[in-house]
């Protein structure tokens, strides 16, 4: 089984590039003379930067089947503000035909501020007919501007606590909540992850503060207090992948703040693992898919994006890297215990869902995490 | 000799090539992607960064931070003062092993030296890794004292602090000092410890008033490589460290990751630079600069 | 033995003393190996551990690491990248390290300046250095690639240990042959040729060697630099902290062998240049 996260090393976010400078009038000009990106290729191609765990290879041929043939060229994805950056700079609306990422990074740069200035393309929901099959708990995640709608999510996510079932027990209360990273119970067990956003949104929630978001100042700075004194129960911080899962496989914790693809690695691996569902918030996030402006691949990309909000591709998605498809149809064609498992019916349980976008004061929350980490 | 020195001995004849024409090449590679990228740099310095972006600016608040917020003086400090403690530690343990290399003859010295290269002929990246499964609490260490019976649950603290981070660096760099000790002792006159054993001297002063003495350039170049080496030191500390073993080079890295705050980043490499740059006058008072990497040449 | 004499004072077996110390030596040289060694027994043990963690506790014995190498794209293609660039690199740098070498035969002003550039890199602590480059590159707009930023950076880093490995060697050798081929008239290039060259060959080859292998196991700088593409250190590097890859001291075994198999041939290659120069 190929591992389930891959990404490139370009491990930084670019930004200020020029670089596509050249390459966009280069594929401008290859463009003008009339020559289709999938010139070099055999069937129709479009190009796409989004995760590649999105696009699993078993899910492939769903779309060349519903889009008679389409193939999707996975360009290297780094972050969602790389993506952004490529899509903001200069001749970025033309060399990209489809973009999935982190909705709530699409909002601000890719509407721009007023009608008019999007940078990207209005769908077409005659051509999407499966948009409407969108659960309701993540219609609100689709961004409209005068009754047009500009993205979709096609996948959704959440943040919680991986940890190993046979070491700590599912039903403890300590288990459900975002405690279990920071209690004294699992002292020298615990990872963390070395993210601001992550850690400061999940120690918020935990000292009871019910929108980390908007935060003032003050309360910012108490949670990094409050994380400094935590910091003595945290064996070591993961920063990618298979630190993450290695770190639970070798026993060397048992419980870290993870991703749902974790817990998927970890089962394969035969470890007993699983993840809560944190009584003070679930962090959640959408992956929308989108199309600049100025593709040339414009009508193609839509019907990819539609085979992306059905039913077969929504179910292998949902199977292969158990991050869950946001189509309700998909929901619906699962057994409750298998809902539950991955997460499709949390409303209905009630627990609270809490999204997770980036906050007004990102530099603070950064600086404050330099903090916890130099203490 | 010494590049300088040799090179100021008059040939009878000229030597071929013309100097300008010679240098240019070489002297032009370094300027556009050495000097250029190191100033410029310096100006990103002065930028100002938010977190989608850096803009051109003119501004000390970068500097103002490195040394204002005891976070990362701190950091820097810590870098410094593990770096010391790695070049001790690694000059401690290699040098008997240099000593014995160039006492050794024939086949065994081959075989010596062989052993030696070895290990560093696999990836510095994984020399560092391999330290978890063995500092782990399920790794080697552990289930060798447990199944002696020395003690009865794992030792957490052999692992993610600290003294994994020196143990690994220590480890990952002990060619780069155990080779320049072995040159430079090498060149010493074999007769010179002889005449001193003859004269009667007990070994340690043998060691201490005639051995380091003379190995001294050696000593130096690999102090000076190993602690470079360490300063600047990414991967061990990451995989090491945990949360209290992170080090300035770590801190630099982030910037540029995680962080997108380009202009601190290149605020805090300006910083690093000037210090090792300021490290390598004072050691160049003592002793000509080329001789460092020479080992005594 | 017979000054002890004739001055007079005679530890009386003073040979023998140094045993009690030789011994001490040599049981620590003993243990030191055992440091030295163990973690890499740990990594060719490990190598055949049938888990899909790389790690302990040990699972059963298994082959199958070292069967998904063979046609492991991406292992070749690692090992094809670390090979090209080190080799790019290594030439450029013993090029421009034989001129900058020549060029030190003469007495010329500044000197000393040049020196200080030439180690520069070695002086720039290896983050930085990596770091340099790509704010450099990012700003030009140019984007990261092998043969490009890569190249620059490995170019970079093996040029001052290619300058001070050569220049010895050009230093050092007779230069009554090239004065009497100059007093003959020959050319300066003809000189170079026929009697320069063939002498300092040796020399070339080794610090070729050397240079390759410093840029093999470049991780750092190329960490800023590279793009998409991987070199074997890298490869390496992501293969630990990004993807789950239970294949990865098999791997680190296969590299060790494969740089000891060249390490040897390039050391027999470089013998042979010896000898038939002195021949």
């Amino acid at each position: 089984m190929k591992p389930i996260a891959q990404s490139t090393v370009l491990l930084t976010d670019s930004h200020a590039r020029r670089d596509f400078l050249a390459a966009g009038a280069a594929a401008s000009a290859a463009l003008a003379a009339g020559i289709a990106p999938s010139v070099w290729a055999q069937a129709a191609a479009i190009r796409a930067v989004m995760p590649n765990v999105f696009m699993p290879e078993a899910a492939r041929p769903v779309i060349a089947e519903q889009t008679g043939g389409v193939k999707v060229d996975n360009l290297p994805y780094v972050s969602p503000t790389d993506t952004l950056a490529k899509l903001m700079a200069p001749g970025g609306t033309v060399q990209y035909d489809m973009m999935i990422t982190l909705t709530n990074f699409v909002r601000g740069p890719a509407m721009g501020e007023r009608a008019g200035q999007e940078k990207i393309l209005a769908l077409d929901l005659s051509v999407i007919s499966n948009a409407p099959k969108i659960s309701a708990a993540h219609k609100d995640e689709i961004i409209t501007r005068d009754g047009k709608t500009f993205t979709l999510p096609v996948v959704w996510g959440y943040e919680s606590v991986v940890y190993d079932a046979s070491k700590i027990a599912p039903d403890d209360a300590l288990t459900q909540s975002w405690n279990l990273l920071f209690a004294d119970k699992y002292r020298g067990k615990i990872a963390w992850r070395d993210d601001a956003h992550g850690m400061i949104f999940t120690a918020a929630l935990a000292m009871g503060i019910a929108n980390p978001l908007t935060m003032d100042e003050k309360q910012i700075r108490e949670v990094g207090k409050w994380l400094v004194d935590r910091k003595k129960n945290v064996r070591t911080m993961w920063t990618k992948f298979a630190e993450a899962v290695n770190l639970i496989a070798s026993g060397e914790v048992h419980c870290m703040y993870g991703w749902i693809a974790m817990r998927a690695a970890l089962e394969k691996q035969g470890v007993k693992a699983a993840n809560n569902w944190p009584r003070e918030g679930l962090p959640t996030w959408t992956q929308s898919a989108f199309i600049p402006k100025d593709s040339k691949a414009a009508a193609t990309t839509q019907r990819v994006i539609n085979a992306m909000l059905s039913r077969d591709f929504g179910r292998r998605l949902t199977e292969i890297t158990e991050y869950p498809s946001t189509s309700q149809e998909v929901a619906d064609g699962y057994s409750a215990e298998y809902r539950s498992k991955v997460g499709f019916d949390i409303v209905d349980r009630g627990v609270k869902r809490v999204p997770f976008n980036l906050p007004m004061r990102m530099d603070l929350w950064v600086e404050t995490w330099n903090t916890v980490k130099a203490a | 000799m010494t590049p300088l020195a040799a090179a100021r001995a008059p040939m009878a004849v000229k030597p071929i090539g013309r100097p300008a024409w010679l240098l240019a090449p070489g002297v032009m590679w370094l300027f556009v992607f050495m000097i250029i990228p190191v100033a410029f740099t310096v100006v990103v310095s002065f930028w100002s960064s938010g977190y989608f972006g850096t803009k051109p600016d003119f501004t000390f608040k970068n500097y103002l931070k490195l040394f204002q917020s005891p976070l990362y003086s701190g950091q820097l400090i810590k870098t410094l003062r593990i770096s010391l403690e790695v070049t001790v530690l690694s000059l401690v343990l290699s040098y008997p092993i240099a000593y014995l290399l160039s006492r050794a003859r024939g086949a065994v010295k081959l075989v010596m030296l062989l052993l030696l290269f070895l290990p560093f002929w696999a990836s510095y990246v994984v020399r560092a890794f391999v330290w978890l499964p063995i500092l782990g609490r399920h790794g080697v260490l552990n289930s060798l004292l447990m199944g002696m019976g020395l003690i009865d649950t794992p030792i957490d603290g052999l692992l993610y602090n600290e003294g994994a981070v020196l143990v690994g660096l220590v480890y990952v760099y002990t060619l780069f000092m155990t080779l320049p000790i072995y040159l430079s002792i090498e060149r010493i006159d074999k007769g010179l410890i002889e005449a001193a054993a003859d004269l009667g001297a007990r070994p340690f002063s043998i060691f201490w008033r005639v051995l380091l003495p003379l190995s001294w350039p050696g000593v130096v170049s690999g102090c000076i490589m190993v602690f470079l080496l360490t300063m600047s030191a990414y991967v061990t500390p990451q995989l090491l460290g945990g949360p209290k073993g992170i080090l300035y080079g770590n801190v630099i890295a982030s910037q540029f990751l995680g962080n997108n705050d380009w202009a601190f980043g290149a605020a805090l490499a300006v910083a690093l630079v000037v210090i090792t740059v300021l490290l390598f006058m004072l050691v160049g008072r003592k002793m000509k600069i080329e001789q460092v990497f020479t080992g005594g040449g | 033995m017979m000054s002890t004499h004739s001055i007079g004072v005679a530890p009386a077996h003073p040979r023998r003393r140094w045993n009690g110390y030789q011994i001490a030596l040599w049981v620590y040289a003993a243990v030191f190996f055992v440091f030295l060694y163990g973690p890499l027994l740990m990594i060719v043990v490990l190598s055949f551990n049938d888990s899909r963690t790389t790690g302990l506790p040990w699972k059963g014995f298994t082959l199958q690491w070292y069967q998904s190498l063979i046609g492991n794209n991406q292992l070749m293609a690692a090992l094809g990248n670390s090979i090209y660039v080190g080799a790019a690199a290594a030439v450029i740098a013993t090029f421009l390290a034989l001129l900058l070498g020549l060029a030190f035969r003469h007495n010329f002003r500044g000197k000393r300046l040049v020196l200080y550039l030439i180690i520069t890199p070695i002086i720039i602590p290896g983050i930085i250095g990596g770091v340099v480059l790509l704010i450099f590159f990012g700003y030009l707009g140019i984007r990261p690639s092998l043969f490009t930023t890569v190249l620059v950076a490995h170019v970079n880093w093996v040029l001052p240990f290619a300058f001070l490995t050569l220049y010895p060697r050009l230093h050092n050798f007779d230069k009554s042959l090239e004065e009497a081929a100059m007093d003959l008239g020959a050319r300066q290039w003809q000189v170079f040729r026929e009697i320069v060259f063939p002498i300092v060959r040796p020399g070339l080859i080794a610090t070729v060697l050397f240079a390759f292998s410093l840029s093999f196991d470049e991780f750092i700088r190329t960490m800023f630099t590279v793009g998409s593409e991987r070199t074997i250190p890298v490869q390496f590097y992501v293969l630990i902290v990004e993807e789950l890859s239970p294949e990865l001291p098999a791997m680190a075994v296969l590299v060790v062998l494969l740089t000891i198999l060249s390490s040897l041939a390039g050391f027999i290659l470089s013998r042979r240049a010896d000898t038939k120069l002195s021949s």
